[in-house]
């Protein structure tokens, strides 16, 4: 290599990684949200213990949660295709976004299930058995009694997973996305100092972490404003 | 692109080859993490008065980033550190006589020490108080109380995570271990 460490090369690479901090962004929101719908799906026949679809669901589960992410954004990129071909729809064409999204969802479906179960397990059966009690039927209770207090519990093991999934969104570049580590791996390209990239990259994605972060604490403390102990 | 299914069992043996050095890259960086953790988990419940800032950023640092990037700065840019100091203080060697598994070491033991010292943290403030007071009560001192009352207790507690965060690392630390042994060649 032989080349020296430019320092100002981090300062002009974050405008140009910044420019793609809304991809980035986009394919974090649009897992978390497409990811926390069908998660919630998936963790209702494990909850209500459902005989054949809570098993299919706990092996679905299980594999997401164990298998690396990488070798699911492959499997996910080079296994669609190849499927829907044997049917002969040809998705060649389709823009590898589609496909990082649809990994991320499944994954991030995977643990927000888990997180919901422990959450719906935790709110008391109290309070289910006083809904069933006012009349209340099944359904009711669930989106009325139950789906409110677990969404609370569940709060801050959500952010822990907004900012996994926010780490693992930094994988997406190894199947031909242009976000922010796409961005930086054509600027290592044009100027050999990967160093000085990736650096640059280290304090973007700190920054967005940190503020993330804050914008948990600062909701956890609101939503638990009720739950204050009393100052004698 | 049609799948072809025997050679799934092809690669199968093939990857399988590659198992003793993803073991060895997972192990390694949590013994390595193990201790760099024990070390900021100490600092930061002692609140030492220097370090514990310094202590602070690098937890939050380290977990706040992606481990990719870690990776890749430290596996890029410690031999152009060392090749800098190693010319100016004279030494006589320089960074590419070093193995790049030792690189792949420290960066990884790093990134594992993040997650490890709050693993640990937790674990030791888990323990009810009152079993401290209850050992200085009859006599022990500081040492004895850690090594035969918390520290059994703590590590039980903290084993579910350590178990979580090493699943972690079998994924993350081999696949980029690949990606930065193939961005060191193109550079």
């Amino acid at each position: 290599m032989g080349k020296a460490f430019d320092i100002e090369l981090i300062f002009t690479s974050i405008p140009q990684l910044l420019s793609y901090l809304h991809i980035t962004i986009w394919i974090l929101i649009a897992s978390l949200v497409i990811g926390s719908t069908l998660g919630l799906f998936i963790a209702l026949p494990r909850i209500y213990k459902v005989p054949v679809l809570s098993q299919i669901a706990a092996v679905y589960i299980s594999f997401m949660r164990g298998t690396p992410i990488l070798i699911q954004l492959f499997l996910v990129f080079y296994g669609i295709p190849a499927l829907l071909q044997l049917i002969h729809i040809d998705v060649s064409r389709m823009a590898p976004l589609v496909f990082v999204i649809i990994t991320y969802s499944l994954s991030t479906a995977a643990s927000f299930s888990e997180m919901m179960r422990g959450a719906i397990n935790s709110v008391d059966k109290g309070q289910t058995e006083a809904a069933y009690s006012i009349g209340m039927s099944g359904k009711q209770t669930f989106t009325r009694i139950v789906l409110p207090q677990a969404l609370v519990v569940a709060f801050p093991n959500f952010g822990n997973l907004v900012i996994g999934s926010l780490k693992d969104t930094s994988l997406a570049f190894t199947i031909g996305v242009m976000d922010m580590m796409g961005r930086g791996d054509t600027i290592i390209a044009a100027t050999a100092h990967a160093v000085e990239v990736y650096i640059a990259l280290a304090i973007i994605y700190y920054l967005v972490a940190i503020i993330l972060e804050k914008f948990f604490v600062k909701s956890e403390q609101k939503l638990q404003k009720h739950d204050q102990p009393v100052h004698v | 692109m049609i799948i072809d299914v025997p050679f799934i069992w092809t690669a199968f043996v093939e990857i399988l080859k590659a198992l003793p050095l993803t073991l060895l890259i997972t192990t390694g960086p949590l013994l390595g993490g193990l201790l760099i953790g024990i070390a900021v988990a100490a600092v930061r419940i002692n609140s030492v008065k220097i370090i514990t800032p310094i202590a602070n950023v690098y937890v939050s640092f380290f977990r706040g980033t992606p481990a990719i990037l870690h990776i890749m700065v430290i596996y890029l840019g410690f031999p152009l550190f060392i090749n800098k100091l190693a010319s100016y203080y004279g030494w006589g060697f320089n960074a590419n006589s070093i193995p790049i598994v030792v690189f792949v070491l420290i960066a990884l033991s790093f990134t594992a020490g993040a997650y490890m010292s709050e693993i640990i943290r937790s674990g030791l403030l888990a323990v009810e108080k009152g079993q401290i007071e209850a050992a200085y009560a009859i006599g022990m001192n500081r040492f004895q109380s850690m090594k035969r009352i918390v520290f059994p207790q703590a590590f039980a507690l903290s084993l579910p995570n350590l178990c979580n965060i090493h699943r972690l690392f079998a994924y993350v630390f081999y696949r980029i271990h690949r990606i930065a042994k193939r961005a060191k060649r193109c550079c």
